[in-house]
């Protein structure tokens, strides 16, 4: 699976890489917007998404990521998230787990549209 | 805050309003009783005069002087408006004095007649009257009281308007006040909030980049006491950082509140933890009344019931009940955990941070309880908690 995986904070974006590394997942950093929109043209699995990645309007960034059917997680710092957002603080087997469920569910959809 | 004021200013307003109408009632009452007092002390004088005005000789000075107010001026028998009738045991009536223009002399001979029986008192609103006996007659002497009684009914008109206008001043002052006085503590209640999101926020990120790292290091060098010991921390933290940015945001306002079943909001809870009570051996038993709904903040309510929940799933030994009823109006929510607790109040379960002896190696923070006690709170409701024979109960009353 081709993660992207944009947040400002790089420990938290260097361990995430770590752990998707060493699942075997491949893991495209970014660190602000400009990065992030960049990153999209690489055809990512899915794309999960620091709410508060700087540099960016959101709401062009999500409608890149939707322009190029990459499924979106967010990650939020409120408690109430709504779909496909995953609240701070989390553990990495939420994380993954999450990220698997957004994947699976992405395949099935195509799967039927095809 | 809002809430707050808007008590500050309930309570204040009250306060006057008792203040003023105690007051003011005080003082109309005792204008009624001295008009009523000046009055028996002219009838009284007639009775001297036996029905009449006794002759008074003009005092000295300029003309004449002005002499005393009230009953004993010079001026009293030129300006009361009386009669005085004389009833002997034959039936016979004879008019002693007849100085009224309001009603003809038969009238006030009817009127006096009806008097016989009395002492003295009010009639017909502005007469006062005294019945008296002398020389085997019995008198009755009616005085007309209209021109003092209508200084006293001004004085209790004025009364009225002037605390109604009172009230009203009291209200804008107190409303203008009121907004100066908490103006300050609603920005540091604000800044309080904001503080407590900001730092909530600040937390998160590296409670989860933590909660990473530990997982790299035991991959690399394999888990550890040390590392297990830093993960259960993490993990604490994790619980405590989600709870303090749900107390945060509690909303206490009233704002957002909708018709929220209760009933399904705890059948809702109670369906999905119910794996849970079985997989913990605790016997779960639940009486639900249908129907049972609150105005109120639906995520607020299901995370009250989220933490009960919680909580029997935590603390309950071996068995735990949850009630839902509704009886004159009052709804009682009524949670059972078996326990091992002494018998006992244990009304602390709903401070911040505090928990039972029980609590021990059972991972909680003393913050959901907390939060009920809060949720339960807005709603000027009211919780409870007690032990007693072997049994945790927790009520809460809406």
């Amino acid at each position: 699976m081709k993660i992207l995986f944009a947040s400002p904070d790089r420990d938290l974006v260097s361990s995430f890489k770590l752990i998707l590394d060493e699942r075997g997942h491949d893991t495209l950093a970014a660190y602000d917007g400009t990065q992030a929109i960049s990153a999209c043209e690489n055809a990512a699995d899915i794309a999960v998404i620091d709410e508060r990645l700087p540099r960016t309007d959101m709401a062009t960034l999500y409608k890149i990521l939707s322009s190029h059917e990459t499924p979106t997680l967010t990650l939020t710092y409120s408690q109430s998230g709504g779909q496909n957002t995953l609240p701070y603080p989390f553990f990495p087997d939420e994380f993954m787990a999450a990220c698997e469920k957004l994947y699976s569910e992405n395949q099935t959809k195509r799967g039927e549209s095809t | 805050m809002k809430k707050a004021r808007n008590k500050f200013v309930l309570y204040a307003m009250l306060s006057i309003f008792v203040l003023l109408t105690v007051l003011l009632s005080v003082i109309n009452m005792i204008v009624f009783e001295m008009a009523a007092h000046d009055a028996d002390d002219i009838t009284m004088m007639l009775a001297r005069g036996k029905g009449n005005f006794m002759t008074q000789e003009r005092p000295e000075g300029e003309f004449g002087g002005r002499g005393p107010m009230g009953p004993t001026s010079p001026e009293m028998n030129k300006s009361i408006r009386y009669f005085t009738f004389a009833f002997d045991s034959g039936g016979s009536v004879e008019t002693v004095a007849f100085q009224l223009s309001a009603m003809s002399e038969d009238e006030a001979r009817e009127l006096a007649s009806s008097l016989k029986g009395g002492t003295c008192g009010w009639v017909k609103m502005t007469y006062r009257y005294r019945v008296w006996s002398a020389g085997g007659k019995t008198f009755v002497t009616v005085i007309d009281q209209g021109r003092e009684l209508l200084v006293a009914y001004r004085i209790l008109i004025f009364s009225v308007a002037g605390e109604v206008l009172g009230l009203a001043i009291s209200f804008l002052f107190l409303m203008f006040i009121g907004k100066k006085l908490f103006s300050p503590l609603e920005t540091a209640d604000a800044k309080q909030k904001n503080f407590i999101a900001e730092a909530e926020a600040e937390f998160k990120v590296p409670l989860t980049v933590i909660g990473a790292d530990i997982e790299l290091i035991e991959r690399d060098g394999g888990a550890n006491e040390r590392t297990s010991s830093v993960r259960r921390q993490v993990r604490k933290m994790t619980e405590l950082v989600k709870n303090l940015g749900s107390l945060a945001i509690f909303n206490q306002n009233g704002e957002g509140r909708e018709e929220v079943s209760l009933s399904k909001i705890m059948r809702s809870e109670l369906d999905s933890a119910k794996a849970k009570f079985d997989e913990a051996g605790i016997i779960l038993s639940v009486d639900i009344g249908d129907d049972i709904s609150i105005y109120g903040d639906k995520k607020a309510l299901e995370r009250v019931m989220r933490e009960l929940v919680d909580n029997s799933l935590k603390f309950a030994c071996d068995r735990a009940s949850f009630s839902l009823t509704q009886q004159s109006g009052r709804i009682r929510l009524t949670q059972k955990n078996g326990t091992t607790l002494q018998n006992g109040g244990a009304d602390q379960v709903f401070d911040r941070f505090t928990t039972l002896e029980n609590a021990a190696g059972k991972n909680g923070h003393g913050l959901g309880l907390a939060y009920v006690k809060d949720a339960v709170k807005a709603y000027n409701g009211r919780a409870t908690a007690k032990v007693d024979d072997g049994e945790f109960i927790l009520e809460i009353t809406l």
